[in-house]
């Protein structure tokens, strides 16, 4: 189902396939030869999704671009060649060229993967984490923003300290955090942007 | 929905229940009182699917053949939501947690438990009754099974395995590395299939 959000129409080449059970929604371009599987969505909170060309996104993975009026906006853009397996999360992050990215990989706002790299099976690439090309991250383990480049690693107490550092609610939802309020002020922001959203399903 | 690919349909139980929003695609067989839940896709790509009689795929689980790569769940096995299992084979009255992936040619034994987030990697076979922890990883044959840290001795066992061979047909270069244009293009012709895709009003 391809479906226009606040005027804005999913622009797909006619050489790429999406399947018939696939939710392509709202400011998303999708390339040449590109595949899209059964049960993913690919879905514009506002700012721009692009799919390059050959690139394969497996069942119930989730391609999302987030913000944009109430909170910084974090576009994706997935290059050419990549392969994204099943149940992926992908949040307003740029991933590149000839990569690959094993089963229920997540990778959150403002990351960057280089060209090349492989990330394994249901590793996390957090907020604004940099990878060069050719990363390797490990099965089921943490890449995250350190002061002097990615910090990559399988020791979640490790990884909660750079954390900690780069401040992800600050940065994804223009709140700091530790406030009292802020999950309220999250879910506020969250519901005034959702309720800005004319969706329509496109023929 | 159900689909019709590469000329065969899938073959489901009238005691079955396939939730609308799931996926069952191709040479599937579906036994009685088996439950595919919302959001779930069972796809072959040429190789059957073989589910036997009342077992649980949860919501949003992917269950895939390959083309070389059958998959067949026996009975009374419990599939966890958002697990994915590729080309693997699961005998009766396993229990497979939320998350859990089941990569190909592994083999699960009978009333062996993988618990959440739990990987079964490529070729490795879990005997009966065996038990992989939290976000463990079971590798080998018989398989090890080791916490995700230990990613050394995970990539003993699993380099043996063949990764890119098993799954893509493809050899690694001497320096370890993959060519991501060419999985994408044998990946890529293998999908074009879909073009050809039917939806089914009913069986």
């Amino acid at each position: 189902m391809i479906f226009s959000r606040n005027g804005q129409t999913p622009q797909i080449h006619p050489t790429a396939k999406i399947a018939a059970s696939a939710q392509i929604v709202g400011n998303v371009t999708i390339g040449e030869y590109s595949f899209v599987d059964y049960n993913v969505v690919i879905e514009s909170g506002g700012p721009p999704i692009h799919i390059a060309d050959h690139v394969i996104v497996f069942a119930n993975s989730i391609i999302r671009s987030v913000g944009g009026t109430a909170r910084p906006a974090f576009s994706v853009e997935v290059r050419d060649h990549t392969l994204v397996s099943p149940l992926c999360v992908l949040t307003g992050c740029c991933i590149g060229r000839l990569c690959y990215l094993a089963t229920g990989t997540i990778v959150l706002q403002g990351a960057s993967i280089g060209d090349s790299s492989l990330i394994g099976v249901g590793a996390i690439v957090h907020f604004d984490t940099f990878l060069p090309d050719n990363s390797r991250v490990g099965l089921r383990q943490l890449a995250v923003h350190g002061k002097t480049g990615a910090v990559i690693t399988s020791d979640v107490s490790q990884a909660r300290d750079h954390l900690r550092e780069t401040d992800f609610f600050a940065a994804a939802f223009g709140i700091p955090q530790e406030t009292e309020a802020l999950h309220q002020d999250v879910i506020e922001k969250l519901l005034d942007e959702v309720g800005r959203w004319t969706d329509q399903s496109y023929p | 929905m159900l689909i019709e690919h590469r000329g065969k349909r899938p073959s489901i139980h009238e005691s079955a229940f396939v939730a609308p929003t799931a996926v069952v695609c191709g040479d599937v067989t579906i036994g009685p009182k088996t439950y595919v839940g919302f959001g779930a896709v069972v796809v072959s790509h040429g190789c059957p699917v073989v589910i036997g009689m009342q077992s649980i795929i949860r919501e949003n689980a992917v269950v895939r053949a390959t083309a070389k790569q059958s998959v067949r769940i026996g009975d009374y096995v419990l599939v966890g939501p958002n697990a994915a299992l590729y080309g693997c084979t699961i005998e009766d009255e396993a229990f497979l947690a939320t998350g859990v992936t089941i990569f190909h040619e592994a083999h699960i034994g009978k009333q062996a438990e993988v618990r959440i987030n739990g990987v079964v990697h490529v070729r490795s076979v879990l005997p009966a009754n065996a038990l992989v922890p939290i976000g463990w990883v079971a590798v080998g044959d018989p398989a090890e099974v080791l916490p995700p840290n230990e990613h050394e001795k995970i990539w003993d066992i699993q380099k043996a395995l063949n990764f890119p061979s098993t799954v893509y047909g493809v050899e690694r270069s001497p320096e370890g590395r993959v060519d991501m244009k060419e999985i994408t293009r044998r990946l890529g012709e293998g999908l074009a299939e879909h073009h050809h895709d039917r939806i089914l009003d009913k069986l």
